[in-house]
């Protein structure tokens, strides 16, 4: 009997260390600004371009322990982008109203991580509207850095933003989004 | 003695359970801790053309205007009547580009001894002048762009490069036409000074192509 009462409390004090020690592994992981980017694409049949911003500010939730990203927030601000054409990027910030809704944001409901890959759910937030998106990443861990690059596609017209026009043609709905995001241990 | 083992049990897992839920930080929180420079936004650029800070500058003419008092909502419906202007200021230059073309080939005949089509001539020229002036005061009086330029060369730079080259042949082009009135061996420069205009015109728009 004696021998049973101690197995238990064995049993509850190793479950307790578990979860102490797991809670200690998780670890809240901010970017580095400066290594930071967020690439747009847009086409219009005129021409293609891009937009980059390096004024990106994200967190991860890591668990140490198995190696693994629990959870993502990311904000950009819409007038951060540059596509090396200031009338380009005032027009940007037109259509998409950014004096109202100054900046996109991201915030994961749910990560599937299968070894260096990340399937990542959540809502992104653009022009007032929240949408659940899914797209693919991948994470590389060297030199007390996290790097998580991916790209995901959506539409313009989904987040009531009309395609801006040039020559009376409208570009495309879509914009293609990619990101290399550096997270400092 | 078993059930002492089971109550353990469901304890243990109750615990981790209560762990696990506890794990994630609430995403709304993660949100509010990044930071990001969108209250530094300035409503206008450092630098716009002297038209622009007459009528649009901080203490210009239009802000006399309640509607047009320098606020973020303001000036969001201001670069709406900006993209109107400018979008028109494309649609006008292309009609016009037309004309020009038009211009150009009465002009040619003209100029080769096709003296009934002086007053065709000088009809298409109250029509591309109509339309040119008007296409470049789209542009001169739109309310300005949100950002200041960016450093080293784009299309639109070009485009505007170009327009100081067509807006002035086509100042010269008119005073050359009324000279040659009195003055007909003025006649090769006033050509010259059209088609200048229309080539720089036309590169304008080539160039924003890319």
């Amino acid at each position: 009997m004696k021998k049973i009462k101690i197995t238990i409390l064995s049993l509850v004090l190793t479950a307790s260390t578990l979860v102490a020690h797991s809670q200690e592994t998780r670890i809240k992981l901010n970017n580095d600004a400066k290594k930071s980017s967020i690439t747009y694409a847009m086409n219009h049949p005129l021409h293609a371009w891009t937009g980059v911003s390096t004024d990106v500010s994200s967190v991860i939730v890591t668990n140490e322990a198995k190696n693994t990203i629990n959870q993502v927030a990311v904000k950009v601000t819409i007038a951060s982008f540059n596509s090396k054409n200031a009338n380009r990027d005032s027009h940007t910030i037109e259509v998409t109203e950014a004096l109202t809704y100054p900046s996109v944001s991201f915030a994961s409901k749910s990560i599937e991580q299968h070894g260096d890959s990340l399937n990542i759910t959540g809502t992104l937030n653009f022009h007032g509207v929240n949408k659940i998106i899914s797209f693919e990443a991948t994470m590389k861990k060297a030199n007390k850095k996290i790097e998580v690059i991916g790209n995901f596609e959506f539409n313009m017209t989904d987040y009531n933003i009309e395609p801006p026009t040039l020559m009376g043609i409208a570009a495309d709905d879509a914009i293609k989004l990619s990101f290399d995001v550096i997270y400092l241990e | 003695m078993k059930t002492l083992i089971i109550s353990s049990l469901v304890i243990i897992l109750a615990f981790t359970e209560v762990k696990a839920q506890n794990d994630s930080i609430p995403i709304n929180n993660l949100l509010d801790e990044l930071s990001t420079n969108e209250e530094t936004i300035a409503l206008l650029p450092d630098k716009m053309i002297i038209s622009q800070r007459i009528l649009w500058g901080e203490r210009g003419m239009m802000r006399n205007f309640n509607r047009f008092e320098l606020t973020p909502s303001n000036r969001q419906n201001e670069l709406k009547v900006r993209r109107f202007m400018l979008v028109s200021h494309q649609a006008l230059g292309l009609a016009t580009l037309g004309g020009m073309v038009a211009q150009g080939i009465v002009g040619a005949k003209l100029y080769n001894g096709a003296t009934n089509l002086k007053d065709l001539h000088e009809t298409l020229a109250i029509a591309v002048n109509t339309g040119y002036f008007t296409t470049a005061s789209l542009s001169l009086f739109a309310p300005p762009k949100m950002l200041n330029e960016r450093k080293g060369y784009s299309s639109i730079k070009i485009h505007k490069t170009l327009a100081i080259i067509h807006l002035s042949s086509m100042i010269a082009t008119n005073i050359l036409a009324g000279i040659i009135e009195s003055k007909p061996e003025y006649r090769p420069y006033h050509r010259a000074s059209a088609y200048t205009a229309f080539g720089a015109y036309t590169l304008s728009m080539i160039v924003i192509k890319f």
